[in-house]
Parts: C-alpha cells; structure tokens; sequence
C-alpha cells in the first residue's frame, strides 16, 4: 500500500510539465471563463454548467491512480491541434462570435496532453475534457432553434393529452394552451358570462431545453460512471434526450391537470418550479430505470452481473 | 534537464504568444465596438402609442407619388423587442390608398451589438417568430433578386416566405390566411445573404479595420388579399409584385433614411 502510494506521489510529482502548461491553458482561457460566469449566473438554464469543471476535476481524480501509471510518450501530433485550438479563440474575436472561442478549450486540453503525455493518456483523459462541452452556453440562434419546436411540442402533446383525459384545451397561436372550464383568475370580479377561460402560456423556460441541458450533462456522467460498453453508454445518452423531452410533456401537460383541479396558480410561482425539480428527479430515475433495464436483458440469467461486466469491460 | 523537453518548452511558448495575442486583438475589437455603438444615431426603444394614419407625422412613402401608402407606427413591447436582440428597431404599418384592403408591415431590428447570433441577443429568421406564434411555414426561397432603383446597388438578394396563419375576421370567426414575407440583412453598404456570410464579413472587417456599421434585419410582409368580385385570395406572386411595388418606393425614401450611416473617427 504504501509503494503504490509513493509511486502516485512520484508520478504526480513528475507531472509538473502538465500543471506549467494547464496553468497557461487557464491563464489564457479566463476571459472566456469569466463571460461564462456570468452567462450561468444570469441565465437559469445554465446553473448546473457550474459544476462541470468540479466534475471534469473529480473525475480525473477518480482516475488518479491509472494515470500515474502510464508511461509519458508525447507525440507531435498534439501541436497542431493545439494551435488550432488556440488560434480558434483568438480568430472568435474579430467574428464576435463567443461559441468557437469557448470551445477552443477542448482542443487546447487534447492537443496539450497528447503533446506531452501521449495517446494512451489522452485515452483516460478524454471524457472529463469533453465533458467541459457542457459549460458552454449554445449560441442564442441555436438555442431559440431548439426552444421553438420543443415548445410547440409540448404544447401539443398536452393539448392531446388533456383532450383525452377529458379536460377540454384549446391550443392558439402554437404555445398557447386555453383551459376552457378555468375562469382566468383576473377576471374575478366581471359576470360571469363575461369571464374570459384561462389561458396557460407554454413559454420559452417550459420548452423543456433547460431539463434536455441538465439531463444530458447528468446521463453524461451517469454513463461514464455506471456502464463500461460504448455501445450501452450511447444508447442511454441518446436515450436521456427522448427522456428529458418526454417528461417535460408530462410537466406541461400535469401542470394543466393541476390548474384545472386546484388552481391557476398552479400554472406558475413556486409551486410550478417545485413540480419542474420533482419531474427532473423523475426523469432522472427513468434513465437509472433504463440502464438496469439494459442490463437485466442484456445479462444472462446464470452470470452474475459483476462477473459479466468485468468480462465486457 | 530532461524535464525540459522540447514538447513542454514548445507547448509553453505556444500558449505565452497566445496569451498576449489575444489581449491584442481584444484591445482592437473593443476599439472598434466602442466607436461604433458612439455612432448609433437612434433613439433607444421607442415606447409610443400607434397613432392613426397619418401621412404628416410620419414619413408617408413617395410623396411624388401622391402618399400613395401612410403609416402608422406599430410599437413593439420592450421585453419582444430585447428577446429579438434588436437595440433598436422600426416597425410600421402601411396602408395602400389606391387598392382596398391592401396593408403592408415593415419591421427592422437594428442590432449595435453587431455579433450576428452571438450570445448577446437572439437576432433570428422569421420562421422563428412566426412559427413560434403559431404561423405554418408553406414555403421558402432564398436569393430571390429584387431590383430597386436607387437603393444600394438597385438590386437586393432577399428570403421570401409564406406562412399560414391562424385569424380572428371582424365577426369573431377564427379563419386562415397566408401572409408573404420578405426578409434581408445589410450591414453598411452591404446586403448579408446568410449568416455566414455574414460573420466572415465582420471577421474581415475587424481584421482589416474598416468600419463595422450596423445589422438591419428588414423584414416586410403583407397578407394575401381577398379578391372578392373574383371569387378568389390574391395568389403569392400578385402578392409579392403589391410588395415589391411598395418597397421601389420605400426603400429610397424612407428606409434609406433610418440606416445609420457610420463615419471613421
């Protein structure tokens, strides 16, 4: 026990070509840091982009001990796409265009560690370097590309839906949904002939894209954490995206179940946001659900499961 | 010694020219930006209420032409007007006095910021807005060349769009109606067929420091007309050549004079 330990602490000491050239990368990368920050402090569908990097940093802690090990055996090859990386970041400032230069830093983080520590390295230190993808804001154009069909989707998923339960809705204008039998609560104090249904507006933040971003940072790690086969790690990620949209129908469409049984309060406020975290959770045992799923076919009956894992692994 | 590899030194000089590159070339964007948002002429969002038609408040468009078309202004909520991006904008409503119900919009977000989809604003298609208000896109096309005599180079290479769209008539009847929209960007003296385009434009001219300019998103639109002695809706080409033939007239004279024109300090 105690030579493994000496060897990581000769291994992590010998590393300190790798800690030079990560403290230029940051050095260098802060700006786009500090423009990040503030995007995921003011836009509430990027709070969980804050914990990407402590992630990505326990991650490679977690593989702390295999890294130790492998031999340095930096190749050439990792010049180019450092410099490409760099010189993206540069070339996004006259473009005014922040995207390509934030995500310069997974070119510059591969093209470093390839260039002192070879491919073998690379290999145990690509997934936590990807992974900082997730910090990275989409660009509003795309965003409101994604938002706009999904919206629309779950507006009309939900009128469907409540139409077959039984709760007569109307939809207008695309993601406006009209509960018919709701009185709209400002109009309390007209006749009651004169007031007007509610009308439950499926906006930009019910379009479901801050769940799909946070469910698929989530399943990301999930999937590199639980499942060892890339064939089973795909198909879970892929899997979290359908989850993500399915289970913000099921939001959208009980939260009309809710307005039009409790109150149209229901519709917004705290409790609406209180119902958005519980449904995440939901989402968030589906993808468990999903991948035990995956192993309980996938697994023969006489094979224990551990056994059969370190087989495939 | 051994430590100090050529890899490592490398790698090292690499990201140290890096570092004060980019410090350089952020001085010279900011530069650039700060001179340009100086040279904006508009007022910020403009929170009027619409006025009635009114060919004397407002520019009314050709004034040889007998104000052949007045307007009014259509203000737009601040809160639309941020998520669209724009800094400013123009908006508009037409009326042609020489063919009955003949009524023509005319919308341009100006974006300062000038970053084409950048993170600061959400500068989008049509298709976006429409479609997100609950309008069928029915069709698309692009580089559609429009002659106008006197504006730019006499000739605009513009997007035209149909949509479908779900309405309320007079009787409280919900009916369908297209409307056809004709949608471009400029930037100085220049018209953006894409945003790619675009973006390698603002790219060059920062590298090269000329003058940014403005983005104008300019969007007109029109809805396809009821011909009722015929029995039938305006078909989208009567529609376009109705838009066509408003904005040989409106751009010239009236749009021309909303583009800010940048100097070089």
């Amino acid at each position: 026990m105690a030579t493994n330990e000496s060897k990581v602490e000769v291994a992590s000491h010998k590393n300190w070509d790798l800690w030079v050239v990560l403290a230029l990368a940051t050095l260098f990368y802060a700006p786009q840091i500090g423009g990040m920050i503030q995007k995921w402090e003011n836009d509430p569908d990027y709070t969980h982009a804050f914990l990407v990097i402590p992630i990505a940093i326990g991650l490679l802690w977690w593989k702390r001990s295999e890294l130790a090990h492998i031999r340095p055996n930096g190749h050439w090859i990792g010049l180019p796409i450092l410099l490409a990386g760099l010189l993206l970041c540069i070339a996004s400032l006259p473009g005014m265009y922040d995207y390509p230069g934030r995500l310069a830093i997974i070119p510059i983080l591969i093209g470093s560690v390839l260039l002192l520590r070879g491919r073998q390295f690379l290999k145990k230190v690509l997934f936590p370097i990807v992974f900082l993808f997730f910090m990275v804001p989409i660009p509003n154009i795309m965003y409101s590309k994604l938002a706009m069909p999904l919206q629309l989707l779950a507006s009309d998923c939900s009128v469907r839906t409540l139409n077959n339960i039984g709760i007569p809705v109307e939809q207008d204008r695309g993601n406006q949904m009209i509960l018919k039998n709701v009185k709209n609560p400002e109009d309390k104090d007209l006749p009651l002939e004169e007031q007007r249904p509610f009308t439950m507006e499926v906006a930009q933040a019910c379009s479901g894209i801050r769940s799909l971003l946070a469910m698929t940072c989530l399943a990301a790690v999930m999937v590199y954490v639980l499942r060892k086969e890339l064939w089973s790690r795909i198909t879970i990620f892929l899997l979290s995206i359908a989850v993500a949209i399915l289970l913000n129908v099921f939001r959208v469409a009980t939260t009309g179940v809710l307005v039009d049984l409790v109150d149209p309060s229901m519709a917004g406020g705290r409790s609406h946001e209180i119902w958005g975290l519980i449904t995440f959770a939901l989402a968030f045992l589906l993808l468990l659900g999903i991948s035990r799923l995956i192993d309980w076919i996938t697994v023969p009956i006489d094979q224990p499961l551990q056994e059969q894992r370190e087989a495939t692994g | 010694m051994k430590a100090f590899s050529p890899k490592l030194i490398i790698a090292a000089l690499a990201l140290l020219i890096a570092i004060v590159s980019y410090h350089v070339v952020n001085a010279k964007v900011q530069k650039l930006h700060k001179r340009f948002e100086l040279a904006i002429p508009f007022n910020k969002v403009p929170e009027k209420e619409p006025s009635d038609w009114d060919k004397k408040a407002l520019e009314a468009v050709n004034p040889k032409n007998n104000h052949r078309w007045v307007g009014r202004e259509m203000p737009i909520p601040r809160e639309i007007v941020d998520a669209a991006g724009a800094d400013s904008y123009f908006s508009r409503q037409y009326k042609d006095r020489q063919i009955q119900n003949s009524f023509l919009g005319a919308y341009v977000a100006y974006s300062e910021s000038f970053a084409v989809g950048s993170n600061t604003g959400a500068l989008h298609y049509p298709e976006l807005c429409f479609e997100g208000s609950g309008a069928k896109l029915l069709g698309k096309q692009e580089g559609v060349q429009i002659e106008i005599p006197g504006y730019m180079d006499g000739k605009i290479s513009v997007t035209v769009y149909l949509f479908l769209e779900l309405a309320t008539d007079r009787d409280g009847q919900t009916m369908h109606r297209k409307r056809l929209v004709v949608y471009w960007m400029e930037n100085g003296d220049r018209i953006i067929g894409d945003r790619l385009s675009g973006r390698i434009g603002t790219f060059w001219k920062t590298l090269t420091g000329g003058r940014l300019g403005y983005l104008a998103q300019i969007r007109l639109d029109t809805y396809l007309r009821p011909l009722r002695k015929e029995n039938r809706f305006e078909t989208e080409e009567e529609a376009k050549e109705r838009l066509v033939e408003f904005s040989r007239s409106f751009l010239p004279n009236v749009m021309a004079k909303h583009l800010p024109k940048i100097e070089d300090s």
